[in-house]
């Protein structure tokens, strides 16, 4: 039986992002459900939370929009965002990679 | 835990992120020397139009070599959004002299990712990049020579300039 560990990448207010190094993928805990996501997907919702963090897109979302709609896996999940879980998003993604960096210097 | 991500990715993700805008500053590129073939084109500057509309390729294919790379060591490249391309020029001249500007901040932006590079040890994103470091230089050295030649037409008409515009480059 193959022992799956999920080892804690970053945790922000509202989600957490995991790596699992036996099935060579990573996790994004949305509090509500669990996803399993590669790093090319991983990868995608890094340039999304960029995108939604642009001064442009927050002033959209304060003034207009209060809620976004995230796809991600290719579209196989949908996850509605408030303006303050899309600026959390976007501090998970910050988060995530910045231990990533971390961890890949302390690696090599 | 172990490096996954180094595993997935061969280039420094900063590094990637510099490349993306640099797809970006290309295919800007590609379509502002497009708009100047037109311009010419409807004047009948023929040898300037050839030289714009083969700029315009190259510059894309700059575009496409970058945006390989990116996807071929792991990473994702992402397909730009241009807008806002002018498509009004005063004079022949003023083409050129934008086209100088334009080449000059391509290459300096070219050697700020050579130098992330080098700050965080991208050899093989700077390895790459030593292709467009030499590419810019003839590019500019293109555009200045036609520069100096008009100056040394002095008031000459378009029509000769034009003959004198090296379309195979």
């Amino acid at each position: 039986m193959l022992l799956l560990i999920m080892e804690l990448i970053f945790s922000s207010a509202y989600y957490s992002s995991y790596q699992s190094s036996t099935e060579r993928c990573f996790y994004i805990d949305f509090g509500h459900k669990t996803v399993k996501i590669t790093f090319c997907q991983l990868l995608s919702l890094r340039y999304k939370a960029k995108q939604m963090s642009a001064p442009e897109y927050i002033h959209n979302l304060l003034n207009h929009n209060d809620t976004v709609l995230l796809s991600l896996c290719d579209k196989e999940h949908l996850i509605l965002l408030d303006t303050l879980m899309v600026l959390d998003f976007i501090n998970l993604m910050k988060g995530t990679f910045a231990m990533i960096e971390l961890n890949a210097a302390l690696v090599s | 835990m172990e490096n996954l991500t180094r595993q997935e990715i061969s280039i420094n993700l900063e590094v990637m992120d510099m490349l993306n805008e640099q797809i970006e500053k290309e295919q800007k590129a590609s379509s502002l020397y497009l708009a100047m073939a037109s311009w010419c084109d409807q004047r009948t500057l023929v040898n300037s139009a050839a030289f714009f509309y083969k700029q315009a390729e190259e510059e894309r294919e700059h575009m496409m070599k970058i945006f390989k790379f990116i996807n071929d060591t792991g990473g994702s490249a992402y397909s730009p959004n241009i807008s806002n391309i002018t498509h009004e020029f005063s004079s022949l001249r003023e083409i050129f002299e934008t086209t100088l500007n334009h080449e000059i901040s391509i290459t300096q932006s070219i050697y700020k990712i050579v130098a992330k590079c080098r700050q965080v040890n991208d050899f093989g994103s700077e390895n790459f990049l030593m292709w467009f470091v030499e590419e810019q230089l003839e590019e500019e050295e293109t555009i200045k020579d036609i520069l100096d030649m008009f100056d040394l037409s002095g008031d000459m008409p378009l029509q000769f300039i034009d003959e004198r515009i090296p379309v195979d480059q």
